[in-house]
């Protein structure tokens, strides 16, 4: 679905992810794991057009995507869920939803949409009218993620979807990603949190200072000793 | 930049003949100029000089501190006006009038700058704005003071009882433009002229190493403001007539153009501006509009095409040459060790306590009742996932922000909201998670920033070169190559800062608060942006810091360097210490593990 | 009742310059100062294309509105769009400063320095009202005024593009991500300003006579009201301006006319000291409202 080859990125003269490849097969769960500061974002922001790379290229779907502007990206069905949420906090709920779907122009299908959003997520119906900035974190973390489904997309990429939420919370954002994993959506994942990422997952990479450092299956990962390493350091 | 640690140069050397002869040749075509120059030209020449002196005041404001302001011909018209009215109303000799006109102008100078420490740039220009229009309105139709829009007339000028002739005229206004332009360099060749352009750059990083943002910003543009109303007031003098419309919006354009033409924060800047804006129009026998219409046109290329003007480029040209490379072998000074640096261990065994602190932005909480204590001449680190709290809490405690509740001790004395330029003078130093060098110095000057704080010279022993201001230097500089030694990047003295990687740029930093002498230093993610090598000689020096007794905080994310060199850890999560002790007690808490990895995985 | 239609008519004309800043100023965080001369030539070429070219009052000022809006678009690809990150970067100050000069002088050069009579809408016709003797026109202007007021709010609030606009606004990196193009949502918002100017110019015009000199007689008052109404909040605009307006009206009891001008500039640089964001902001009003009903 998606495959990443030799990325390099830099933020001016400071590269700060060398070489990194990989690849999200379709209907997948892929997580990349590691500390902060070791560019996660950053391949995220690039896939997404909201950054330049400096080398390298993305395919999705066999097509050359390593240029292209983000709103030709989310018409083609990716769709990232940025770090700390941004949902606009000055919108209604509604608002957002609507922004979600900017691309769409058929109002009949942005109306279908809509309803099945808020029959999967209740609590975001019942506060449409209220101003987004009003909502708790984890309400805005639902807000974030259904406002991305709004356009059906194939692959949907999520930055840190538990930052900053309650651990309970973030018990039901990985719930909720487990179910939209088996409406056949694509998930690509960069957590902090590894271990409620894993439990998801299908497949992760670990990451440590730009480079790829291990990857392997969920339960390759969870029992290897890099992980750990590029957590906690040398113990 | 003191010339001792350039003087070998051998480029600068060959050049800098050259600019001998070229200044004194300058200085003798400018004293020889009435003897050979009709009367037309040496009016031209007068008026010319009076703009030098009106841009070079300009460009102290708008080009060194940044104080973008569109203000300057009113000032330059009140100047003019506060002199003219008092020579000739209360009939009152030259020097009164020229008093006045320095008094007026700064008077209005704090009226641009009382809102300019809270205001970003826009506020300013239309304050500045805002004062053009109301000082024509008063130039117009305070008839009874100013004479309205048909003008003003003066007696001729004299100083002293003593008419002035034409010839007499260019020479004494030549006088004062030789010695705005010694006032200028004496000013911009101290830490002052520093200061000015490290408050441009990044106030936050201009606090840390003590400077009060707000004096600063007030004393520039009084500086500023008083130099063109002494240029106001020789343009009265001079002209003897003037009348409002000479200073109106065309004006102020006229100055912005000659300083940006000319480049801004130089020294040659405003000279070489003034003098092309003046005498390229007077080759084409153009209308005022298509003279205006190119000004403009020029005003919005240049910005974008040619940011540095004239002089910018030719330094920027000089330091090609130059390779950057070149500096003085200090033979004979000693090995420089971190042992300079050993702070005494006197005082209270935890120099930074922290209680109860909380920082509420609105509804959320991001720091909650941390106590934190940290022990003398340890490393001590504060971790915890992102988001938990930790630069919130750095920032309380040097001061950038202010706690909602508690309190910070630092070495017994409560400094709970204190500034942080008033907490480096107490020892807290600190480097930044983006790091904050200012741009528009090398990288020397950036560490010798650092030393700021320890400068007595006053401003008259600046413009004069006093021998206190040019021991000052000397030593400052020689401690900020000392600094830079320690952490082996002498040889990059010269460069810009933005030349250097991001891992050097932080080390960078850290020589500069190091060379704030601290008790405390604080580094907020350190590592950030280095590689693997980069970190290991970064722990090397974080050790070699810790042992000579100063203590370190730091924030970081690399844990292998966190484990490696820290005496105590504090781990926050959700703005709230979760746990805290030596590092190995800490590497075994099951509660940091979970915080970091979750549940599962800390149990393999 | 006089002085009070009269000020609330130059109200209205501030109050549509004031919008027109805001509506730049809430999507790129920039102030136009070359607004004020495109005003002047809103006035301008609708007098041009009146007297001059005998066109009829509606289509001079369409074809004044159409200038205005390609010299808006024109002074954001040439002035703001390659300075990058307009926050650090003020270049962008000096850049409409020139932009300005320029559109000033143009205009001098083609419509001469001599002040022209402008007509009144309805031809200067009046009418009586509670006894005092008020001009159609003005009440034109205020009527004008309120209904681009509200039509932008609408728009605004209620549509699609309006929502991409206060996005952006919010956050342009986030509405890149939703598939918003930050840059043509920019350019749209300095298009409809200069559209806005071009109305406020040929509206002002027929009081104060059209003349290159109008960007600093009534131009500059504009971003008087913009800093008492608050940069980028298109609401407050609205109030500045009428506030501008009705100050201005009663002041000239007590001062002399000359001074009168410069009082909206006091005005401004006092608010600018106070209340920096507007006099929106000072907790009077901002009992019940939260941060997210600006713009």
């Amino acid at each position: 679905m998606l495959k990443v080859e030799n990325l390099t990125i830099a933020y001016g003269k400071t590269e700060v992810v060398h070489h990194v490849s990989f690849d999200v097969k379709k209907g997948s769960v892929v997580t990349i794991a590691g500390a902060n500061g070791a560019g996660k974002s950053t391949i995220l922001n690039t896939i997404v057009g909201l950054h330049r790379s400096k080398e390298g290229r993305i395919l999705y779907k066999g097509e050359d995507i390593t240029r292209t502007a983000p709103d030709k990206l989310v018409s083609k069905g990716i769709r990232l869920v940025p770090e700390g949420r941004q949902i606009f906090a000055e919108h209604t709920v509604e608002e957002n939803m609507l922004l979600g779907a900017y691309v769409e122009k058929d109002a009949k299908k942005i109306r279908d949409r809509m309803d099945q959003m808020y029959d999967r997520f209740p609590r975001i119906k019942e506060r449409r009218r209220q101003i987004a900035g009003t909502l708790s974190g984890g309400e805005q973390q639902m807000l974030a993620i259904a406002r991305a489904l709004m356009t059906a997309p194939d692959l949907l990429i999520l930055d840190e979807p538990s930052l900053g939420l309650a651990p309970i919370i973030v018990k039901d954002v990985f719930k909720l990603l487990t179910e939209i994993k088996q409406t056949g959506v694509t998930i690509l994942l960069v957590e902090q949190m590894v271990d409620n990422a894993l439990s998801i997952s299908d497949y992760a990479y670990v990451l440590e200072t730009g480079k790829i450092v291990f990857s392997g299956t969920r339960d390759e990962v969870k029992n290897s000793d890099d992980i750990v390493k590029a957590y906690l350091g040398n113990v | 930049m003191p010339s001792f640690l350039t003087r070998t140069c051998p480029p600068r050397k060959k050049y800098s003949l050259w600019l001998i002869i070229l200044k004194f040749a300058l200085l003798c075509f400018c004293l020889a100029f009435p003897l050979m120059a009709g009367n037309y030209y040496l009016r031209f020449a007068t008026i010319l000089f009076i703009y030098v002196i009106v841009a070079i005041g300009y460009d102290i404001s708008a080009g060194y501190c940044g104080l973008l302001t569109l203000s300057a011909a009113a000032i330059f018209g009140a100047g003019a006006y506060a002199s003219a009215i008092t020579v000739t109303t209360l009939k009152m000799p030259f020097l009164a009038g020229l008093l006045a006109a320095m008094v007026v102008t700064g008077l209005i100078s704090f009226l641009i700058s009382l809102p300019a420490y809270k205001v970003k740039g826009n506020y300013l220009a239309l304050i500045s704005l805002g004062i053009l229009e109301i000082v024509q309105r008063i130039l117009n139709d305070w008839t009874s003071l100013t004479h309205g829009a048909a003008g003003f007339f003066l007696p001729a000028w004299s100083i002293f009882g003593l008419n002035l002739s034409n010839n007499a005229r260019y020479y004494v206004i030549f006088f004062f433009l030789i010695l705005i332009m010694l006032f200028e360099w004496g000013l911009i060749k101290s830490h002052w002229g520093r200061d000015f352009i490290a408050v441009k750059n990044d106030e936050i990083a201009a606090s840390g190493v003590g400077i009060n943002n707000r004096k600063y910003k007030v004393i520039a543009l009084l500086i500023s403001s008083v130099i063109i109303g002494i240029a106001g007031s020789l343009y009265a003098s001079y002209s003897e007539f003037i009348s409002p419309d000479t200073f109106g919006f065309y004006l102020t354009i006229f100055i912005l153009l000659t300083v940006i033409i000319g480049g801004t924060g130089t020294l040659s800047g405003p000279a070489i501006g003034v003098t092309i804006v003046m005498i390229v129009p007077e080759f084409f026998n153009a209308s005022p509009d298509l003279k205006q219409i190119v000004f403009g046109g020029l005003l919005i290329v240049l910005t974008q095409v040619m940011p540095g003007g004239i002089a910018g480029r030719l330094k920027e040209r000089f330091r090609a040459i130059e390779d950057n490379r070149h500096i003085e072998d200090l033979g004979d000074r000693p090995p420089v060790s971190f042992e300079k640096y050993r702070v005494n261990a006197d005082g209270p065994e935890y120099i930074l306590e922290v209680k109860n602190l909380t920082r509420r932005f609105g509804g959320l909480t991001a720091v909650g009742n941390l106590d934190l204590k940290v022990k003398r001449g340890t490393v001590h680190s504060l971790i915890g996932p992102n988001g938990a709290g930790k630069t919130t809490t750095v920032n309380l405690i040097t001061g950038i922000d202010k706690p909602s509740e508690g309190s910070v001790i630092f070495n017994g004395e409560d400094i709970t909201g204190m500034e942080p330029y008033d907490s480096v003078k107490r020892g807290i130093a600190r480097t930044y998670q983006h790091v904050r060098l200012f741009k528009d110095l090398r990288v020397i000057d950036n560490v010798a920033m650092g030393g700021r704080i320890y400068y007595t010279y006053s401003m008259a022993g600046a413009i004069f070169h006093s021998r206190k201001k040019r021991k000052e230097e000397k030593e400052a500089y020689l401690e900020a190559y000392d600094c830079l030694k320690l952490i082996g990047l002498e040889s990059k003295s010269n460069f810009d800062p933005g030349s250097l990687s991001t891992g050097q740029q932080k080390l960078v930093e850290i020589a500069r608060a190091l060379c704030e002498k601290p008790k405390l230093m604080v580094l907020d993610e350190p590592c950030a942006g280095l590689n693997e090598t980069e970190i290991a000689e970064l722990s090397e020096i974080i050790k070699k810091i810790r042992d000579v007794g100063i203590t370190v905080l730091m924030i970081e994310h690399h844990m292998s360097i966190v484990m490696g060199i820290s005496d105590y850890i504090t781990v926050i999560d959700y703005g709230k210490k979760i746990a805290e002790g030596t590092t190995a007690e800490v590497s075994v808490d099951p509660v940091v593990r979970k915080a970091y990895l979750g549940e599962e995985v800390a149990a393999c | 009742m006089q002085q009070l239609i009269f000020g609330l008519a130059n109200g209205s004309i501030y109050a549509l310059m004031a919008l027109a800043i805001g509506m730049v100023s809430s999507t790129t965080g920039i102030v136009n100062f070359a607004h004020a001369s495109v005003v002047m030539m809103g006035a301008m070429v609708s007098w041009w294309m009146m007297v001059i070219c005998g066109l009829s009052y509606l289509p001079a000022l369409f074809v004044a509105i159409a200038v205005s809006i390609v010299l808006n678009i024109v002074m954001y690809e040439t002035c703001v769009k390659k300075l990058g990150d307009l926050q650090n970067n003020v270049g962008w100050i000096i850049t409409l400063f020139g932009a300005s000069i320029i559109l000033d002088n143009i205009a001098r050069m083609m419509f001469g320095t001599e002040p022209q009579a402008f007509p009144y809408l309805f031809g200067g016709k009046m009418v009586t009202v509670f006894g005092a003797n008020i001009m159609l026109h003005e009440l034109m202007m205020i009527t004008i005024a309120v209904v681009i007021g509200v039509v932008y709010q609408t728009i605004i609030k209620r549509t699609r593009f309006g929502r991409a606009v206060r996005a952006v606004a919010f956050r342009p990196s986030t509405s890149e991500l939703m598939g918003i193009k930050s840059e043509k949502i920019i350019l749209s918002c300095f298009a409809m300003a200069g559209a806005v100017a071009a109305v406020g110019g040929a509206l002002i015009a027929p009081i104060t006579f059209a003349s290159y000199t109008m960007t600093y007689s009534i131009g500059l008052k504009g971003f008087a009201a913009a800093v008492l109404g608050g940069f980028g909040n298109t609401k407050g605009a609205f109030i500045g301006g009428f506030i501008l307006g009705l100050i201005e009206a009663f002041i000239c009891i007590f001062v002399p006319a000359g001074i009168k001008d410069s009082i909206s500039f006091v005005i401004m640089i006092i608010v600018i000291i106070f209340l920096p964001e507007g006099i929106m902001s000072a907790k009077f009003f901002n009992k019940n409202l939260s941060a997210a009903e600006k713009v």
